[in-house]
Parts: structure tokens; sequence; C-alpha cells
């Protein structure tokens, strides 16, 4: 047989074959299979190369230097004696004030040209795109410009200074990504910054080195400058920059990905199923077959051959509705890297396409090779028992390709085989509460069997007599809606916790950078607007040299926020008495009035146990231009959630009362009394105001974004747990038509076979939505105790979205599956069968 | 092939009186099955007619032949054709429940102890034997009390000795309940059991 003619006959056969249900589920799971695959594939390549391209754009540099202290002369020497382009950039949030507008905002004091990578100031005015603002002006971005209504050639305030707008940039420069940049950017000259007296001892300022040149050389300086760096200067090249982006970005696309593989996983046991009943479809042709002595390997060529074109076929709508999915995905990622993604490349959909084949053939070849088995003998004999064990070697082979996909997926072995293991965990919890309910009602049924109607009693006997597939389907349509109804309504329940567990008169702005001769004026200021003066709070900055004479070394702590607490400065305060009312001391004593000028603090208990500190510690650290030894007195408890200003370490003023502070306070402003804030501003231009509402509103939509991105995928997710019920329904469809025709013989309306075929799908569908419902909140409470630790209390629509949800799939898909065998004659059901 | 029609029964005329017992014999491909779908509604006539208790069964719709098969007519075939999600008890309270009796079950399982299977009558088909599953379709058949009961070589899967023990209940609580009974057999020694014997070939009556 020539290659064409098995193409012809195949093809033959295919379109014989698309009448039958199973070619139909077969397609459609491949379809859903490959369109996951394209979606995600192509967003994460897209993600990939936006990140690739900007690693020089999101650094403003090929490498750069970061400390809380002001860099040492010799690191920029060294540059310019290598023939590197610097910049020495000063960066610090403050307010700006137009008129009686102010806006928070970064700036940027650099005294070089600025970003030195990346297209960063290309707006009116400015002679070179990135030369820096010359004495007296500045630049800002456009979101600032408009947000103030200035245009070029206009006055801000800045601290105690007037500057002129030079011109207004259209790029981030050195902060692309939009929602990780709270403020807007101002960039000013170096030689303005003294006169804005805005940097004070204790301001919170980052010093920045930006360097540039050849990759040769930007090599071999940094090894010979990094081993030389002070503590607490970190240095960051393209491969490193901004970790923060990179890291969440790439956990995005993760957890996409995985999310993703959640729908390709269903929509393998979907293919498994329908796989199964093609191959059980051609026993009897396959005796007959051999029974003329057609050659096995002939036949299941063809066979082969036929699935392939159907996959080919399915796997070209898999991607086209991909496609259309990645588009949709990367609308909702965009808002999150704050411009519109790269194009695709067509790698990701080929792969996906070629995934799903391989998926179709993992599945369908170990069942084709049974066929081999049959003996000829069954042309003779129809009593031969059916083959057994149709899908054994099939899933060893599934679950191998599904674990080298998701090893694939997730960039991480063991990443890879955790989801597998918790994709199985899921299945099998829903499997086994499942098995137990089913149990309750096999027990009822003896005893209330007689109470039951004729409708309920078949539709219960179905689900009972084949239980494994009942418990597959299950497992199956509960694991889809689970994903969903977590996504979706969970999340929405517990971020509506979270936001009614903060008072509605909690803080929700903070003022910063207060000096310590303005806070006296804050009583009167408050008063004049008939608000409670809040209380401040002295703040000075140190960093932890040693913990019990050990010296604190960053790379020792495995977690990475351990690691950047202390790599930065701490902020430290001083109090004689314990005035926080969200504080609550866990462990030692706060100090008496005789210990004031003892050397004692308190310690957050966070903290605490994260850097191993305990009651009676002793703490070294360096502060302005001395270093202090200092004991732990108490550990504290802190509810962050209160919004008050808190401290992680709190001294006795005889530790701290010395030093250089600036001040901090917190309080509610109601929306009425906006006044306030221009009148503090006007009255102390140093002062910072962060509002907190707007900050949380972002980080609220930040999580919204990202969560509807998965969601969406979570939608595929349930078509696909919808697939398998169809699927298992096709499976028993044989046997079901035969009961039809024996009921319709004995009498039975339609009316009661319809009322079986319902109650039989309701109670799975019904049982698959509780059993989602019931695992989906139990994860909300754990996260909302644990994690968040606010009260959760399921929302109705949470507990009742899912039995809904999975009755109305579970019926609409059985349906379609199995509804025909209601309404035709009897002797047919039964002969077909 | 499609589109020539194939006759399977043609010229069939015959009554069958209240009470009487017939058996309807002949060659595989006579046509036996399809006359007892037809006598039965299973099945529609190309052209002709059935009349059952004084009623036109193909002037009635499917749902009002099922209604009438539900009120006057019993079957047993010859692979049992019992629902495997039940048990005994449940396949014989079947019919009478799908009639909306409310003494279904306890009819049930009077009609099991009648063919000896009180004792098993929590037990599914798969866990009984042949004979035994034919005894709980013959109990499910005579549990509506019908006045009509089809039989399709109720004794045709059972060896010699279960199918002569089969047939011998099926007589015993035919003469029991005075039902009109109608037997398809290849078994000459059954048909002779009965009253009249029918006799087709090529779809065809051959005698009456």
């Amino acid at each position: 047989m020539t290659l064409s003619e098995a193409m012809r006959l195949a093809l033959r056969g295919l379109r014989r074959e698309w009448r039958s249900g199973e070619s139909l589920l077969m397609a459609l799971a491949l379809t859903l299979a490959v369109a996951a695959m394209t979606g995600v594939g192509v967003v994460a390549q897209r993600v990939d190369d936006s990140l690739q391209a900007r690693a020089g754009q999101l650094l403003g540099a090929d490498l750069v230097f970061s400390s809380e202290r002001p860099l040492p002369a010799e690191l920029r020497a060294a540059a310019q004696a290598a023939s590197l382009a610097t910049t020495s950039v000063a960066a610090f949030p403050s307010m700006v004030t137009a008129g009686t507008a102010s806006q928070l905002c970064e700036v940027r004091s650099v005294d070089g040209r600025f970003p030195l990578r990346g297209d960063g100031a290309s707006g009116r005015g400015a002679a070179d795109s990135s030369a820096p603002p010359a004495a007296g002006t500045v630049a800002i971005d456009r979101t600032l410009a408009v947000q103030l209504g200035l245009s070029s050639g206009d006055i801000v305030q800045l601290g105690y200074s007037r500057l002129r707008v030079g011109a207004i940039l259209e790029a981030r420069g050195d902060a692309a990504l939009e929602v990780f940049n709270v403020a807007p950017r101002l960039v000013m000259n170096q030689s303005d910054l003294q006169a804005t007296g805005l940097i004070a001892p204790g301001s919170r300022v980052r010093y920045r080195l930006l360097v540039a040149g050849e990759p040769e050389r930007i090599a071999s300086y940094r090894s010979r400058v990094e081993a030389t760096l002070p503590a607490g200067v970190r240095v960051q090249g393209l491969q490193d920059a901004r970790p923060e982006i990179r890291n969440t970005l790439q956990r995005a696309r993760q957890f996409l990905g995985l999310a993703g593989m959640a729908s390709v996983v269903l929509a393998a046991v979907a293919l498994l199923l329908a796989v199964q009943r093609y191959v059980g479809r051609r026993v009897d042709e396959a005796a007959l077959l051999r029974c003329w002595g057609v050659p096995f390997r002939r036949t299941v060529t063809l066979h082969l051959l036929r699935l392939l074109m159907l996959g080919g076929l399915a796997a070209l709508a898999g991607v086209a509705l991909g496609l259309a999915l990645q588009s949709l995905l990367a609308l909702q990622l965009a808002a999150l890297v704050g411009e519109d993604l790269p194009p695709l490349r067509w790698t990701a959909p080929v792969l996906a396409a070629a995934n799903g084949l391989v998926v179709l053939m993992a599945t369908a070849v170990p069942p084709l090779l049974r066929l081999q088995q049959v003996s000829p003998l069954r042309v003779l004999r129809d009593d031969l028992p059916p083959l057994r064990g149709l899908g054994w070697g099939a899933a060893v082979l599934l679950t191998l390709a599904l674990a080298g996909l998701l090893i694939v997926q997730a960039g991480d072995w063991r990443l890879g085989l955790f989801t597998l293991g918790g994709f199985a965990a899921a299945l099998v919890t829903a499997a086994v509460l499942g098995a137990s309910v089913l149990w309750g009602l096999q027990r009822w049924r003896r005893s209330a069997s007689s109470a039951a109607g004729t409708g309920w009693r078949l539709g219960l006997a179905a689900i009972l007599r084949h239980r494994r597939r009942s418990l597959l389907q299950l497992a199956a349509l509960a694991v889809g809606i689970m994903a969903l109804l977590l996504l979706t309504l969970v999340r929405s329940d517990l971020i509506a916790a979270w936001q009614a567990s903060v008072p509605s008169d909690a803080p929700n702005r903070f003022v910063i950078n207060l000096r310590p001769d303005q806070v006296p004026q804050l009583p009167g200021l408050f008063a004049a607007h008939r608000l409670p003066s809040p209380r401040a709070y002295p703040m000075v900055r140190g960093r932890l040299l040693a913990i019990d004479g050990r010296s604190v070394d960053p790379a020792a702590y495995a977690d990475e926020n351990t690691r950047r607490l202390v790599e930065r400065e701490f902020n430290l305060s001083f109090e004689s008495h314990l005035a926080h009312a969200d504080n609550r001391i866990v462990a030692g004593r706060w100090w008496r009035e005789d210990e004031l000028d003892q050397p004692l603090v308190s310690v957050e208990a966070g903290v605490a146990s994260k850097l191993g500190i305990d009651v009676g510690s002793r703490l070294q650290w360096a502060l302005g231009g001395r270093d202090v030894t200092v004991q732990v007195q108490s550990i504290r408890e802190v509810d962050w959630d209160s919004f008050g200003v808190n401290f992680f370490v709190v001294a006795t003023p005889g530790v701290l009362a010395g030093e250089p502070s600036t001040w901090i306070t917190s309080f509610h402003l109601p929306a009425d009394r906006g006044a306030l804030e221009r009148d503090l501003l006007q009255a102390m231009p140093n002062a910072t105001v962060l509002n907190v509402g707007e900050l949380l509103e972002r980080i609220r939509s930040l999580i919204d974004r990202l969560s509807a991105a998965v969601a969406t995928l979570a939608w595929l997710t349930m078509a696909a747990g919808t697939l398998v019920v169809g699927a298992t329904l096709l499976l028993s469809q044989d046997d079901r038509l035969r009961e039809a025709g024996i009921l319709r013989t004995l009498g039975a309306s339609r009316a009661q076979l319809r009322g079986a075929l319902l109650t039989e799908l309701a109670l799975i569908g019904g049982l698959a939505g509780t059993i989602a419902s019931a695992c989906a909140t139990l994860a909300g409470v754990v996260l909302a105790s644990r994690v968040l630790d606010v009260p959760y209390h399921p929302g109705a629509s949470s507990v009742l979205a899912g039995p809904l949800l999975g009755i109305g799939l579970a019926v609409v898909s059985g349906w379609l599956v199995a509804g025909r065998g209601v309404s035709r004659p009897p002797l047919a059901l039964i002969r077909q069968s | 092939m499609a589109g020539t029609p194939l006759t399977i029964l043609d010229d069939i005329g015959l009554a069958i009186n209240a009470g009487e017992t017939v058996a309807v014999t002949g060659p595989s491909g006579s046509g036996k099955s399809t006359l007892l779908g037809l006598l039965a509604g299973l099945d529609r006539p190309s052209s002709g007619e059935v009349w059952l208790d004084g009623q036109s069964l193909f002037a009635l719709d499917e749902e009002g032949r099922a209604a009438l098969r539900a009120r006057a007519v019993g079957f047993v075939f010859q692979n049992f054709q019992l629902l495997p999600g039940l048990t005994a008890l449940e396949n014989v309270s079947l019919p009478l429940e799908l009639a909306s009796r409310a003494d279904a079950v306890a009819e049930a399982r009077h009609w099991l102890a009648a063919v000896g299977l009180a004792a098993r009558e929590q037990h599914f088909p798969t866990q009984l034997s042949g004979g035994e599953q034919q005894r709980v379709a013959l109990a499910r058949a005579f549990a509506g009390q019908p006045r009509l009961l089809f039989a399709d070589e109720p004794t045709g899967n059972l060896d010699a000795r279960t199918g002569a023990q089969v047939a011998d209940l099926l007589f015993e609580l035919n003469r029991a309940t005075g039902t009109t009974l109608v037997l398809v057999t290849h078994d000459s020694a059954l048909a002779r059991r009965c009253d009249r014997v029918i006799a087709l070939d090529a779809g065809r009556l051959v005698a009456a």
C-alpha cells in the first residue's frame, strides 16, 4: 500500500468517523489542549522577549551601583579611568507643587547624561535626548505634567526651591514598569539639590552610580571593583536588572503556564476516554480484518493516519483559538508591563500543535496496539469477553508525556512534578470525597428506595453501577469548577474580607521627612481643620551589623525578603512608653522609667523570628557616625493591618535621642478635608505625603489584572472538565441506549426516561459542584486565617455557584451526548446495542 | 443496500384470543422476532395494522404505545434484559413503578417469592446465574399482571435442564394467571406445549 493510497483510505474513514461522537470529542479535547498551550506559550514568549529587549532600558545603564549612603568616589574614578560613561544619581520621593496642586514624585537628581541606556528624555526643549536638565530646570514625566496641568516653561515648587519645567519626558527611561512605580518621575540637576533642603541626615535617599560602555570593559571593571565594595552597596548588571520586576513577571508567566496545563491535563483525560471508545468500537472490525488476513501493521497504520489527520485539523483549530486567547491574555498582561508586548513568534504555536499531537499519540498508540490481541474467532462467537484494561498502558504513557510537558512548561522539574502531583491530589481528593458520598447514597438507596421516585432511582442506579466512571466525571468536573471558583468568587470574597478588615477611619495618609522642629506645629495645623492632631514618631536610620557578636551576612539568608531586609538600613525609632495600641508584648517586658537611658530595644516578632533574635540577644548597629550595641528587652507583635505607624525596632531614648532624625506621622484624612494636605505642604515644603489609599488601590488593580488573566485559563479548565463528563457518558453510551430500550419496552414514558437521565446528570454535576465549592471555600478559609489573617465569611454566591454551575454543565453536556436515547423506538435501541 | 426496501414480513393475518397460548416458530431470518416486535408495538410496520386489547396500535403515537405496554403487556427476552444497575427486587418493581403502582415493592416481593428467589432480592443481575436471571425476568413480566405476555426465545440462552425448569415455571405462572402468551421459539418441544403453533418462513405464514 502506497502512502497516498493509505492517506486516501484514511481520509475516507475519517469522513465516516466524523459522524460518531468520539471523533468529535477527540477533536474538541485536542483543540482545547492546543489552544491552552498556544495561548500560554505565546504570551510567555512575548513576556520573555519584552524582558530581554528592555533589560538595558529597565536599568538605564549597563551597570548600576546603589546604596543608602553616598557611594565611594573611587568607584567613579575607576570607571572613568576605564573610559566608561558615568552618571551619579540621588533618588528620593518628594512632593512637587504647582499653584495649589501637589503630587508625590520620584526625584532623580543627576550630574550627567540620564539615562545612559534606553530612550529616556525625548521631549520638547531638550537638545540632547538624555542630557541632564540645565541648572534651575527640571524634566518631568508626561503623567506628572497632566496631573499638575504643567507645560514647558511653567514653575514648580520642590522643597524650598522654585524650578522651571524644561522638558517633558515621554518614555519612562530607567523605570519602565508602570505598576511598580507609585510616583511619576522628576529629573533635576544635581547642582540645585542642596537649595531644595530635601536632603537632611536620615532622609530616604538612594544613591546610584550609572555606568555604561563596551561589554568587555564593563565586565572587567565589574570584576575589578565588585570585591572591594563596602557593605550595603548593591550592584546590578543587565542579567540581574530589576529583579523584583523580573521575578514578578516570571512568576506570573509560570503561574499562567501551570494554570494552562490544568486544562491540558483534563483535556488529555477526555482524549484518553474518547480513544478508548474509538478502539473499543474497532474490536469487531479488527477481528474481521484478521480473519481476512489483513496484516495488523496495515490496520494500525490506517488508524494512526486517520487519528493524525483528525489531530492535525484539531490542532489547527486549537492554534486559532489559542491565538485569540493569547491576545486576550496579552491585553491583561500589557497593563502589568506598562506597554504593548513585543509581537508573537510562530515557534510557540507550532510547539503547542506538536505537543498536542504527542499527547494524542500517547493516548492512542497503546490501546491501538491492543487490537493485535483481538482473536479472529470473534467473528464466529459474539460471547467472547471484551478487551480489558485498554486504558492502563495509555494512562502510564500519557502521565509520562504530561509530566514532560509540565516540566517544560514550569521550566523546573521539581515545580513540574509538584504541579502534576497537585493535579493528581486534587483529582484524588475530589474522587475520595465523591466515593464517600456515593457510598452514603448506596446505603440510603437500600433503606429508602421505596420512597424515592422512579426517575430518581434509575438515575442513582446508573451512577452507582458505573461507579468508576461516575467518580472520574465527578473528579474532573470538580477540579475544573474548583479552579474557576478559586480564581473568581473566592478571590473577590477574600479581597472584600481584607478590605472590610481595614477600619474605615484607618490612616490613609503618611507624612514622612518631617524635621524635628516642625513636629510642634502639627497640633495647630490640624486644629485649624478641626481634626485631632496625630502622634508623630522619630525615625533614625541604622544598619544591623551583628547579632550576638556574629556579623550579619545577607548571603547567609535563604529567604529573599530577609536578605533584602538586612541589606538595607532599618528605620529605628525611640519611645519612653509603648503608645501603640496595635502593639502587644509577647516576650520580655517594656522598659521602666529608670531604664530609659539603658541600651535596650524592642523587636517586632516577625523580624525577630526571621533573624533568629530573642529576648536577651545583643544587636550591634551602625548609626550615622558611630556603632552601638543594644540588648533586646522585649518582642512585640504588631497588627500591621491597622495602617498605623510602626517600627521593626524601637529603642530607648537613651540610645537614639542624640542621633539626627526625621519624623513620621499618619492620619485619616476625610474626603472633604483635602485643604489640610495643601496647607501642610505649604507650611512644610520638605515633607512628603504618601497617599496609602491610592497605593492600596493600585495593588488591588494589579492583583485583579493578574488573576483575571489566570481566570481566563480557569474557564478553559472548566470546559475541559466538561469534556471529560461528555467523554465518560459517551463511553457508556451503548449500555445507556440498551437500557433506554428495555425501559421503553417495559412501558416507560419519555418523561420518565428524561427524569432518570436528568437525575443522573444533575446528581453528578451537583455533587462535583458541591465538592468544588467546599474545597474552594476551605482553601479560602485557610488562606484567610493562615496567610491574610482576616475573618472570612464565604459569600452566598461562592457557595451556591459551584453546585449550580456543576448541574448546568453536566446536564447540558450530558444531554448533548446521551439525550437522543430518550426518543428512539425501543426495538431500534435494543438492536443497536 | 440503503434505498432498496427489504420485505421482512408479508401478508400476515392472524388473530389471538384472550387466554390463548401461541408459539411462533420458524428458521432464522424468517421474521419471528420482527413479528413479535410489531405485535408488541416495539417497532412500526411499513404498512398494516395491529389491534391489541381493542386498540389499533399504530393509531397511537410512541408515547401512547408505551402507556399501553405499561398497562397490559409483559415481556421475557432471550438475553433476560435486566437492568444491571438495579437489584433483583428493583428490576421486578420497575414496571410497577413506571405504571405508578403504590404497592410496587410489596407486589415485587410477592412475585420474586413466586419464582423462588425471595432470598436473592438484594442481589444484582451479575450476581445471579442465567437461570436465576431469567426467573427474575419472569417475575418482572408477571408482576404487572399483564393480559398479554410476549416471550422471545425465553430458554434460548440456557442449558437444557435450566431451560426446562424456566419453561415449566413460565407455563405454570401462565396457567395460574390466565395470561395470553405469545412465545417465539426454535424449540419444537416448547412450541408443542402451546395451544396453537404459528410457523413462519421467509416472512410468510406457512401454518397457523
